[in-house]
Order: C-alpha cells, then structure tokens, then sequence
C-alpha cells in the first residue's frame, strides 16, 4: 500500500475539537509503529474561514482548505481531490483507529489486488463507551455474503449501515467513481457502495478490528440527523441512493415530504 | 539321489534370503475397509505401505470380504441396472486419501489365492487379534509385524486370558513412543520400533489471509452442538463468525477447510496422537483442544502442556475461550509464545524425514530377517555335522 492519505474533516477549529483532533492523530502515530510499509500523512480539511491549528510533535500532516461546502462529504471529496498517494482512508474527527489496523489490512490488500475498497470490522460506542456493538461485520458470515467479507449489490440489498470510515479507498477509483454526494443526507455512504458495486467495484471487509468509531456524540454528524431529519425521512434517502446509484455525478435531488392535513 | 529334508530346509532358506537381497518378496498390509470414513489408523498403514511401494519394494494391501462381486457380476448388474449390494463391494479410500492410495495393489484374501513366502511380511493393524490367531493358527511363513496406533483397540478386539504371545506376536511398529510405552507395560516381550506419522505436505499455510472461520473437528455431532449453540447465545457480538463442521471430509477438502479458517476447536479425546490438531497448526489455525487421555508428544510432556495451542478440560469453558481467541485474532493479539510454540510444532513430522526413517526400518527388518535365516540355517548345519560326528 505504501504511503496512505489520512483525511480528516474538520469543520470547528475550536478548543473540544483540537483535543480530539489530538486523539485521533494519536491513534494515527500508533498506526505508524506498526505499519512499515510507507507514511501515514494526516491531511486536515477544514474551512478557509479558519486559521489552520498547529498540531505540535506530529509529522507530516497537511492542511487543505475548503472554500466551498464544508458539509462531511464536500470536505471529504475536498480532500481526496488533494490526496497525492494511491490509497487514502477517512478518519472522523471524534474517532480513533486501531494501533494495527494499516499493517492487518495490507496482508489483505497484497492478496487482493481487484478490492478497491478494505473496510474495517469497526467497533461502535456511544460518547461514553458505555455500550457498543460491531459495524461491517456482516459479510464475514458465510450465510450472508456470496464470496466471504465481499460486498456485492446482494449485501447491499440485505443491509445498508455499512461505514466507510476507516477504510482504506484506491484513489483513483474514488476518483472516477464520482466521489460522495453531498445532497444525499444520512445514506450518502449506502449510495457512494450502490454505486461502486454498480461500477463493479470490489469492496472488502477485513476481518480485523480496524476502527472505533463513536456514535451519537453531540453534534456530531449522526447527532445532527437525528435532530434534523424524522424518522419517517430515513428510509426515503435509502429509497433515493437506490434511485441515485446509477447516476456518476450529484444530481442534487431531494426529498419531498408530503404535506400533512391536520383538523381544525 | 533325492535330496534331504535339511538339504531341502536348507535350500529354501538360501532361496528365500536370495528374495529378501534382491527385494524379490512382497510386504503385505492387511486393511479394514474404512468405507471413505476417514480413520487415523488406516491413514498411518496407507501411508506407511505407500513409502515402502516408494522406496522399491512390493507391496500388496490385504484385505477380507466374503462374496465380493467378480468383476463380471458388477457388469452384468451394470448392464441390468440394478443397484449394488454395499456389503459385496470394497470401497477403500480413494475419495479421502485420494487416487495415489486407492491404486495400491488390493488382494481379497477370501478368495483364497492369497500365497505367501518366507520372505514375505505382514503388517497387522493392532485391532485384529483373529488374524493374527488365524495367521498364527495356519503356521504361514512370512514375518508378521503389528502396526500400533492405538491400544484401545488392543483392549477392545482380543478375548479374555489371551495376549500377543499366544499369537506367536514379538514385534510392532508403533506410531508413538507413548503407545508403545503402553502395550509394553502389558507385553513386556515385544520388539518395539517407533515410527512417528507425517503430516501431508498439502497441510501448510495458505499464501492467501485468512477467513474469520471456526473449524471444528469433533468426533460426536453433540460435541458440535455443545460448543456452538452456547457461543452464539453467550455472545451474540459474535453472531457474525461462521462455524465449519468437518467431521468425514475427503482429506484434501480437509486441508483446504483448515487453510480458509482461523481457528480449529479439537476434540478427541481417546485420540493417541491427534493427527487433526498438528494439521490444523500446520495451516496456520490456532487450535483450540481438549487434552485427551492420552497426551501425545508434540503437545506435552512430563513437564506440562506446551503452548503450541489452547488446551481445556471442560467443555463448558469452550464458548468463553473462542470468544477471547476470536478477540485476539480480529486484533492481532494472539501471543507470541503460542506462534513460536506453534512453529517449532511445524517443524516435527515432515515428510523428508518420515521417508528416512521408514527406508531405515524397511532395511532393519529385511536384514534382521536375513540374520534370522542365516542362523537357523547355521544352527541346521552344526546339528548335521554334530549327527555326523556321533
């Protein structure tokens, strides 16, 4: 895999987010003791409004600004657009890898020269770590998948809560594949594997704990969704990615919600 | 002049050390018909008759079964379309050790054309006492060895207040030191020689990584079930890793099952080696096992169990035990002692030097023979000259 590009979208340079930012470079650094194949390059993406933060006792991050749409998946496809190196990997602000992940996966990747995409098994905790549970892991039963850990368009039919976070992309695949769309809210990443599968992209799950991902932190994107979109909304977007995945390009659609009567 | 008795004793034995020099006499090995079920105790005699065939001599595997169809009646029911009666047919090993084995010359001794020399030798699996009281019983010539790969069986097959002495038994070949160290404490008069097994060289690490696959090899569906149900209830987390049952699998898709997954749950508990678990950690499978009654060599000694794998006593621990092992694996975590341990387990049985040893005790038992015959033929000369002197 050699050198790898680590895309890390920051849309708040305030103090909570330095600290995690922190801690995700760690999680980084940590990667980087046992990954000896190449660089792992921290790439912040964050707002032109501010000023880039100074990391100090890290090496190697780059900063990119976004004088567009800051939302997650323009200051995601922002980067991607920068990345110089043939694999990149999307790490959440508020979220960690596992210290082995890159050197687990690469065994995968050396073996595996048509997967375009290697998920992580990744472990999900609410803000405290109280609870958590597994994401990804579900092609890796034999029962569910056609070809072990393989996501084909029959798994996307059966689930859709797949997350890209942490997985290691090809590119140039991204690239041409047409990146995320930013109007698909909550199913952006279902629609981004409809699409890959569509293309006949292959996506595998590595079965190793890769990446810890938080759930339902305040104000975090999953955090705004369920504040900004209703219940009954979700499945409409899922319904839309469906709809979308075999358009390349965002055609900005939206949902439309039928108006409700009420009686006076 | 018509020759003498000893002059004619004498004359055969010459004949038959000329056979046994110009390995002109054939080694039979006597089989159970394992049906395509898998068997240790089979796989060890194939294997052994296989090397021996390799290594020059004639071999011929033996086998019984009263009324086997002729090669003409399976034709006419071919023709005829009717189906075979099971009981008349030898099926043998060809869809589990695979076409090398099955192709070995097989001889029905039912059908009374079975002729054997002095020279000869038989190879008697441990669990058949009636051949070798019939063998012993019709006085045949040939040397007769028994091959030991479980006392169990011993136990199991010979009737009360009878031991290998009344069978005129002196010899075996032992797949294990341990085994051996056990028939002796009974039979104290037996020349034992130990040949360990080998494990195939199809056994070993697959270039590709692994599945997040639970092989489990247990002889009893209610082992299977015992392990299964209670990891999936204990922890629904792991609902996700898939469980792969390989009891009877053909040994090929065996190899390649274990090479696919992760981690192997062994159980065998009146195993005398365990053949399954070293291959398992051949491919790279972290075993999780029983320690069966018999402990064998590469997985202890006196000094306690080696870390060559994960051992448990009680069932019950098995779901808590994979949940952990699984936990390391998905992490990289497994320790470092237990790989190492697991190498230097690799390093044992090799084929190389299961050859080596087999041609060595081919060459022991042939010349031992030889000496053998030489002293009797001795011992027939003086007791002539000794008449002449009187």
């Amino acid at each position: 895999m050699k050198d790898i590009t680590i895309i890390i979208p920051l849309h708040d340079v305030s103090a909570p987010y330095i600290e995690m930012s922190k801690k995700a470079l760690e999680s980084v650094k940590k990667c980087g003791e046992y990954y000896k194949s190449g660089k792992l390059i921290p790439m912040f993406v964050i707002p032109s409004s501010y000023d880039c933060p100074v990391f100090e006792g890290y090496e190697n991050i780059t900063f990119t600004t976004n004088d567009g749409k800051t939302d997650f998946c323009s200051q995601v496809n922002k980067g991607v657009s920068e990345t110089k190196t043939d694999y990149f990997s999307i790490l959440e602000v508020d979220d960690t890898y596992a210290p082995k992940w890159f050197k687990m996966c690469e065994e995968y990747w050396n073996t595996n020269e048509d997967v375009s995409i290697f998920l992580p098994i990744n472990v999900q905790s609410n803000a405290d770590h109280t609870k958590w549970q597994y994401a990804n892991e579900l092609p890796l039963a034999m029962s569910f998948s056609n070809e072990i850990g393989v996501i084909d368009k029959d798994c996307l039919e059966n689930c859709s809560t797949f997350n890209l976070t942490g997985a290691v992309f090809n590119t140039s695949d991204f690239i041409e594949s047409g990146m995320l769309k930013p109007s698909i809210k909550v199913a952006f990443y279902y629609e981004f594997m409809l699409r890959y599968a569509e293309q006949g992209l292959k996506m595998l799950v590595v079965p190793k704990e890769g990446y810890y991902h938080v759930i339902g932190r305040k104000d975090s994107l999953s955090d705004i969704y369920a504040k900004e979109i209703p219940d009954n909304e979700i499945s409409l977007w899922f319904d839309l990615a469906k709809r979308e995945c075999v358009y390349k390009t965002d055609r900005w659609k939206t949902i439309v919600m039928p108006k409700k009567e009420t009686l006076k | 002049m018509a020759e003498s008795k000893k002059q004619k004793v004498s004359k055969r034995i010459d004949e038959a050390i000329a056979a046994l020099e110009k390995k002109d006499f054939t080694m039979y090995f006597f089989v159970a018909d394992s049906r395509n079920v898998p068997n240790e105790s089979m796989e060890y005699m194939y294997q052994l008759a296989k090397t021996v065939k390799d290594n020059g001599y004639n071999v011929t595997m033996l086998y019984q079964l009263d009324n086997e169809y002729t090669q003409e009646e399976l034709e006419e029911l071919k023709n005829k379309e009717l189906p075979e009666d099971v009981n008349r047919t030898f099926v043998g090993v060809g869809d589990w050790l695979g076409e090398d084995y099955a192709s070995l010359p097989h001889l029905n001794i039912s059908l009374g054309t079975w002729t054997v020399s002095p020279s000869d030798f038989l190879f008697i699996p441990e669990a058949f006492s009636s051949l070798m009281f019939q063998t012993h019983q019709h006085r045949i010539p040939c040397k007769r060895i028994v091959v030991l790969n479980n006392f169990d069986y011993v136990t199991d097959m010979i009737p009360f207040g009878v031991e290998w002495a009344n069978y005129g038994i002196h010899e075996v070949v032992s797949s294990t030191e341990r085994q051996l160290q056990i028939l002796k404490d009974s039979f104290p008069y037996v020349k034992g020689t130990v040949l360990p097994t080998y494990i195939p060289e199809y056994f070993r690490k697959p270039v590709k990584p692994k599945n997040l696959i639970v092989n489990i090899v247990a002889k009893e569906q209610k082992d299977v079930n015992r392990i299964l149900k209670p990891f999936y209830w204990q922890y629904p987390s792991f609902r996700f890793v898939s469980f792969r049952d390989l009891r009877n699998f053909q040994r090929k898709r065996f190899a390649e099952s274990l090479q696919e997954g992760a981690i192997t749950v062994w159980i065998d508990e009146h195993t005398p080696f365990g053949n399954s678990a070293v291959e398992a950690i051949r491919c790279g499978n972290i075993v999780i096992g029983k320690v069966p009654e018999n402990i064998p060599e590469w997985m202890g000694d006196e000094n306690g169990l080696k870390d060559n794998g994960v051992w448990f006593t009680n069932i019950n621990d098995v779901p808590k035990i994979l949940a952990e092992v699984i936990s390391s694996w998905m992490n990289d975590d497994i320790p470092e002692e237990l790989l190492k341990s697991m190498d230097e387990t690799n390093r044992l049985y090799t084929y190389e030097k299961w050859v080596e040893n087999v041609d060595n005790f081919t060459k022991d038992i042939v010349n031992a023979r030889i000496n053998e015959f030489k002293q009797f033929k001795n011992a027939n000369i003086q007791s002539k000259e000794n008449k002449e002197e009187n």
